[in-house]
């Protein structure tokens, strides 16, 4: 038996065997084991041992192996992506816009600016969010499904109100007529759906709000045939949506405001927090009134192609929020930046440019970082998605934590405040460029519904 | 090159076949609900962590259990897979992760043949049963390659506390940097090299009769 040596000798040891010291530390240690015969025996008696273990053959899975485990796998299929725009370009492109302000819309409902917001409930809500979202988009894929059936009815009825334009106009209320009644069914069954999830309680949030855009898109494709009294009743049902995005958006679509039962404001909005409180928010967007742009519409483009989607973040550190703003760059790349052109992602087509990357807030401890892209539907798409899914957690981690480590930086008051989306229009053609705007604010107990001075947007 | 976390809208119909898609490939394509890019990724890795699940447990049903719950623990959470370290890294984290699951379920590992290392560790004519026929007279790297010698070494494998196990795993059966290894592991560098000391120490003492018998 070799005599006891000293741990940091035989670290070293171990290191040489494992390939792990400098060429010149490996010649120095090596020419210490040719001296010192105990080191000699303790180097031999360790190599010996390493290439036993190494010397243990690599195992093969037992055949069959992965055959067996796929057929395990279709009752636990993975969350997917959300389906690539399909044709039809206006439709499709409207059916993204409203899982996007959805999706956004259960942001929102993490809550913002609580009144007793725990560190730990935080990074807990914002990685419930995720998943509810990816919930959401699951499920509304199926409500997709659903739609596109209304929808084919629509069509059809549209295509033979087309070619019988010279009909009279009782033949077109008939048409109409029967426009409702093959909706009927799948309202009722969405009125269903969103009892049923409201009785669950708030853990079924991401499926009421499927049902709740499942409902916007019957309203949508339902408005120009709408008696007066459905209207109310479906502007009733949409009021109860109490979500300022989607409110926006129906707004738009409807070009009125929606009349809101209750006396909340739209500045104001009630709606219910993960932990099922109800919670104020104060919505990072204000919609205004009879389709007018809100404030971060893009301001020249014309009435009904105003594209925008927003999204906030707020983080205690600036380190956080510079973390993000590196991670955001990296994963969507600007074409231009400070005049010198840089290679287009082959990855992600039709980015077209970044419009602007503000932002020096200098040493100071509260502020805000900006991004701006104008970029194609399906790469504002992108965007909304990592930012929901995965942006914010590796932005954290790329700071320098690991995901215990952020618990010990919440203990520290960091923290993730809260995020918010917002998309305030549909585009009206696949082609049409979509302004991505993400602001990124840090500053202690940062709140989204602060405006720092100098913000214009 | 894809942005790390950058997932969405991968296809994989567009890829070149010429060219091996990556780990990150296939798993982009997976969380878009591929699961032939799934099949893809098992396959690439099934040896491999059947191996380890193998080195980890000491027994080839359990191991096999284990390694089809690994890979539908990965199949569950690929959602969650951020791509900021490399699937391998992860893939063997939930393998060591689901490994120390079992062991505590079972409270003890049982192996496939359990040989004594008493009776590896007794006399010389006990030592020569335990080896034969394989590997009498052999030096120990040639035992290694032997059939009983390989359960030898498990054997002192078995012996060793989890952590401790777990390490040699990593460092000496699949080949991982230390780097990596405290990734896999959640803790520091520095706290891998000791581990791997104590580990490698404590193996010499157990296999000590195997090493002056090669000797």
């Amino acid at each position: 038996m070799s005599q006891p040596m000293d741990d940091s000798v035989l670290l070293e040891l171990d290191a040489l065997l494992d390939g792990a010291l400098s060429d010149s530390d490996a010649a120095v240690l090596h020419e210490r084991i040719d001296a010192e015969p105990a080191l000699r025996a303790e180097y031999e008696r360790r190599r010996r041992i390493v290439e036993l273990v190494r010397g243990l053959p690599a195992e093969s899975a037992p055949d069959g192996f992965s055959d067996t485990l796929m057929e395990r796998l279709p009752a636990t299929r993975p969350i997917r992506a959300l389906p690539s725009p399909r044709r039809g370009g206006v439709r499709s492109m409207w059916l993204w816009g409203v899982g996007l302000a959805a999706a956004a819309a259960l942001v929102l409902a993490v809550s913002l600016d609580r009144d007793d917001p725990s560190p730990d409930q935080d990074w807990t809500l914002a990685k419930e969010d995720s998943g509810n979202a990816a919930e959401f988009r699951e499920r509304n894929e199926a409500k997709d499904i659903k739609f596109l059936q209304v929808e084919g009815a629509l069509t059809e009825t549209g295509e033979e109100l087309d070619r019988s334009l010279g009909r009279s106009a009782e033949m077109r209320d008939q048409a109409k007529k029967e426009t409702i009644d093959s909706t009927a069914g799948v309202v009722a069954e969405l009125d269903e759906d969103e009892e049923a999830a409201e009785t669950k309680g708030t853990r079924d949030r991401a499926a009421r709000r499927g049902a709740q855009v499942s409902l916007l898109q019957v309203v949508e494709k339902r408005n120009t045939a709408l008696t007066p009294a459905e209207r109310t009743r479906y502007l009733d049902r949409v009021a109860r949506v109490s979500d300022v995005v989607l409110r926006a958006h129906v707004e738009r679509v409807l070009e009125g405001p929606v009349r809101v039962s209750s006396a909340e404001s739209p500045n104001n909005a009630e709606t219910r927090s993960a932990t099922g409180k109800s919670e104020s928010i104060k919505a990072a967007k204000t919609p205004k009134a009879s389709g007018a742009p809100t404030t971060s519409a893009v301001a020249d483009n014309a009435a009904g192609s105003i594209n925008a989607a927003v999204f906030e973040v707020a983080v205690a550190k600036r380190a956080d929020a510079e973390a993000l703003r590196k991670l955001l760059m990296r994963a969507f790349p600007p074409m231009q930046e400070s005049g010198k052109k840089v290679a287009e992602p082959s990855a992600l087509v039709s980015r077209s440019e970044v419009a602007a990357d503000s932002a020096d807030a200098g040493d100071a401890t509260r502020g805000q970082l900006r991004l701006e892209w104008s970029v194609s539907a399906r790469d504002a798409q992108a965007i909304a998605i990592w930012m929901q899914r995965i942006g914010l957690r590796n932005a954290l981690d790329a700071s320098g934590r690991t995901e215990k480590g952020i618990r010990r930086a919440d203990d520290d008051k960091t923290r993730v405040v809260a995020k918010t989306a917002t998309m305030e229009d549909k585009p009206a053609r696949v082609a049409d460029p979509v302004s991505v705007r993400v602001r990124i604010r840090f500053g202690p107990r940062t709140a989204l519904s602060e405006r720092p001075k100098g913000d214009d947007k | 090159m894809l942005p790390s976390g950058f997932k969405i809208g991968l296809n994989l119909e567009h890829a070149n076949p010429s060219k091996p898609l990556t780990d990150e490939q296939l798993v982009a394509a997976a969380q878009a609900g591929d699961q032939d890019a799934f099949a893809r990724l098992v396959r690439r890795h099934e040896d491999q962590v059947f191996t380890m699940a193998l080195r980890l447990l000491c027994n080839r049903e359990d191991a096999r259990d284990l390694a089809q719950e690994v890979f539908l623990t990965v199949y569950q959470s690929l959602d969650r897979f951020r791509g900021d370290a490399q699937f391998r890294t992860w893939l063997y984290r939930v393998t060591i992760n689901r490994g120390r699951d079992e062991i505590r379920r079972r409270g003890t590992v049982k192996h496939t043949r359990p040989v004594s290392l008493d009776r590896m560790m007794g006399g010389d004519e006990e030592r020569a049963a335990a080896v034969e026929p394989a590997a009498r007279g052999a030096s120990p790297e040639a035992m290694a390659r032997g059939h009983e010698a390989e359960q030898m070494i498990a054997a002192a494998m078995i012996r060793l506390s989890e952590e401790l196990r777990e390490v040699i795993v990593l460092r000496d059966v699949r080949d991982l940097a230390y780097d990596e290894m405290a990734q896999v592991l959640d803790i520091p560098v520095g706290t891998v090299r000791s581990r791997l000391n104590r580990a490698r120490t404590r193996l010499a003492e157990l296999l000590q009769p195997m090493l002056e018998g090669g000797a």
